[in-house]
């Protein structure tokens, strides 16, 4: 029995980490394209470009249900319900940021960067296998699924089956927004 | 919207069908591939969506009106939260699919827990799907 789908595991590691690198600065273009964009319309369609890269970075990490999860929600769903709502408040007419506190703004953005800098040192590397997450919880899911629950795909097993409850939560949590987003939308119709 | 574009129109018509068989296999094959309940309802809401673009809204919700995409929504949490409650039925915990092999035709202890999920992805699905198709109908203009 084929263990588990992975598209990546056909490239090798090296190029797998160029290919990741090459997105990784791909996005941080697209992020300084975003910020001086001023048309409603090009920022929805530079963030389905967003999800679309990081959909392929989701990929190469070996990740394939985030990655079609990312895909069809962030880069299909979300571009057009925004486009929806582009349509009805009209594409001019939003102020840009005022000019004055661009420097403000730089210097708190520098501190950010910085802070966020020194706590990424402390993280563990990718991919290692003897960090403190990979040494308990997984290696139990990876050694008993098999006997457990029977099935080959382990993300759809502990999803339905070892953490039951929590999905059961989520569905009724999208169940609820759908029904408030309703609730809030149906006097504007009448 | 996409009326006015015939090449548009005739690749997005091309590829509706598709992409709603592709939304059923991943429904379907949940347990052995990647993806699952919520990634098919998402592809299959996306399908829909592009109907819409193709269409309009009105020849949409002929079929797909609100209320019963509500009612879909509930039906799916229904069927999530009373797959769930045949393990009461053997002094177990909610939740928990290996009771429903205790059920006299099911002979095998794990195909209770591949019927438990096949059961509780389809609820997902049908929930995600429904919702996802509202919120997009429900923000449209017109």
């Amino acid at each position: 029995m084929i263990a588990f789908f992975s598209i990546p595991s056909i490239v090798d590691p090296e190029l797998n980490f160029t290919l990741l690198t090459i997105s990784s600065i791909l996005l941080i273009i697209i992020c300084f394209r975003l910020i001086v964009s001023k048309n409603l319309i090009e920022s929805i369609l530079l963030m389905s470009a967003f999800s679309l890269i990081i959909a392929i970075c989701y990929l190469f990490m070996d990740a394939p249900d985030v990655a079609m999860t990312e895909t069809a929600l962030g880069a299909c769903l979300s571009t057009c319900v925004l486009l929806n709502l582009v349509k009805i408040i009209g594409n001019e007419g939003y102020k840009s940021v005022s000019k004055t506190r661009i420097i403000f703004a730089i210097i708190l953005c520098i501190i950010l960067i910085l802070l966020l800098t020194i706590a990424s040192l402390d993280l563990p590397l990718y991919g290692h296998p003897n960090t403190e997450v990979q040494s308990h919880l997984t290696k139990y899911y990876i050694e008993n699924t098999k006997n457990d629950i029977g099935i080959p795909s382990i993300v759809a097993a502990i999803l339905a089956s070892y953490r039951g409850y929590d999905t059961l939560g989520e569905t009724s949590v999208i169940l609820i927004a759908g029904i408030a987003v309703v609730l809030i939308l149906a006097r504007r119709r009448e | 919207m996409l009326k006015y574009f015939s090449v548009l129109k005739t690749v997005v018509s091309f590829i509706i069908p598709y992409l709603i068989l592709y939304a059923i296999y991943i429904q379907l094959n949940g347990e052995v591939s990647p993806g699952g309940g919520f990634q098919a309802g998402v592809i299959f809401a996306s399908g829909i969506i592009a109907f819409d673009l193709l269409n309009g809204s009105k020849k949409t919700c002929e079929f797909f009106s609100e209320k019963a995409l509500i009612i879909c929504g509930i039906f799916g949490v229904l069927i999530y939260a009373s797959t769930g409650l045949v393990s009461f039925l053997f002094d177990d915990n909610y939740l928990n699919y290996n009771s429903i092999a205790k059920t006299p035709w099911v002979n095998h202890p794990l195909t209770g827990q591949h019927i438990g999920i096949f059961f509780i992805e389809i609820g997902v699905g049908l929930t995600v799907s429904s919702i996802m198709c509202l919120i997009y109908l429900v923000l449209k203009e017109d």
